[in-house]
């Protein structure tokens, strides 16, 4: 899966392009946010603005890419859509993250 | 022997898709409308390989149907979200190490209900029943979260009723769901 990124003096933001993060996708998706959260800054930012599904495989995934990071790393998210945002309260996976309505305040929330 | 087993909606005063993470509810008698008595229209039918990317094509064409159906986006969303979790769990389980081959899907629609039926010829349910209701534990430490065991939470928080049965070497799984609501 190709991820776009974005760099800010304090935060990587890790844009996915794809509408879905499922079991059809989990594997690239956790392999890619390896290979572009090993030597980044301690703040990423996930964008899921574009993610308009995500099923039990895609939050497994999601979790996997938090657990990659290395101990003083953070991961949060930013711009869940209901239908995602809706999976991630159902399995209260919405108290484990620091979820974002849109990236300036995701930006901000770090500087303060 | 079927174990038929209801998710929330109908001990719950709210709305099914209210969302609240509440406790999971105790079992209730079978819901007799899994399948519909009566006539129904079926809206999409399938034989889907257990594999990913078969069953994302599945399930994204099944959530298309039913836009064009007549179904709204939620109800649609609902239906297909319920479909790939069910679909995952007979890829990842029943054809574990066993050779696959296609699974049978319909969906069938009867007043504003949709109605799931799934069959596959892999390995049965374990103990020849739908998992017991459980969330994973979240108070651990980052290392130790999980990454799985959502998925029968999600279906049957969203599922008005489930049934699952073992017939003649076949999994034939039911599922109702009422996305305005309970019936």
């Amino acid at each position: 899966m190709n991820l776009d990124t974005e760099s800010h003096a304090d935060a990587l933001v890790i844009r996915v392009p794809e509408t879905r993060i499922d079991a059809a996708s989990a594997i690239q998706f956790k392999d890619a946010m390896r290979r572009l959260t090993a030597s980044g800054p301690d703040r990423v930012l996930l964008d899921l603005a574009r993610v308009d599904f995500i099923d039990s495989s895609g939050l497994g995934a999601v979790v996997a890419s938090m657990k990659q990071l290395r101990p003083d790393q953070t991961l949060a998210l930013v711009a869940l859509t209901p239908a995602v945002h809706k999976v991630f309260h159902m399995t209260r996976m919405d108290t484990v993250f620091d979820i974002h309505g849109d990236l300036g305040g995701a930006l901000a929330a770090g500087r303060s | 022997m079927s174990r038929t087993l209801p998710g929330t909606a109908q001990h719950q005063a709210a709305d099914p898709r209210a969302d609240r993470p509440g406790p999971d509810p105790a079992p209730a008698p079978p819901d007799p409308d899994t399948p519909p008595r009566g006539p129904s229209a079926l809206v999409f039918a399938t034989r889907v390989w257990p594999d990913p990317s078969a069953i994302r094509a599945a399930v994204t064409a099944c959530e298309a149907r039913l836009r064009t159906h007549g179904a709204d986006a939620a109800a649609a969303r609902l239906c297909a979200l319920v479909l790939a979790e069910l679909l995952n769990n007979v890829a990842e389980h029943a054809f574990r190490d066993l050779a696959p081959v296609p699974v049978e899907v319909e969906v069938r629609a009867r007043r504003g209900s949709l109605y799931l039926a799934i069959a596959d010829r892999g390995r049965p349910m374990p103990g020849g029943a739908l998992p017991a209701p459980c969330l994973p534990d979240l108070a651990v430490a980052r290392a130790d979260m999980p990454e799985g065991g959502w998925g029968w939470h999600l279906v049957r928080s969203l599922a008005t009723s489930l049934d699952y049965r073992r017939e003649d070497g076949t999994n034939r799984l039911r599922v109702r769901l009422d996305p305005q609501g309970p019936a």
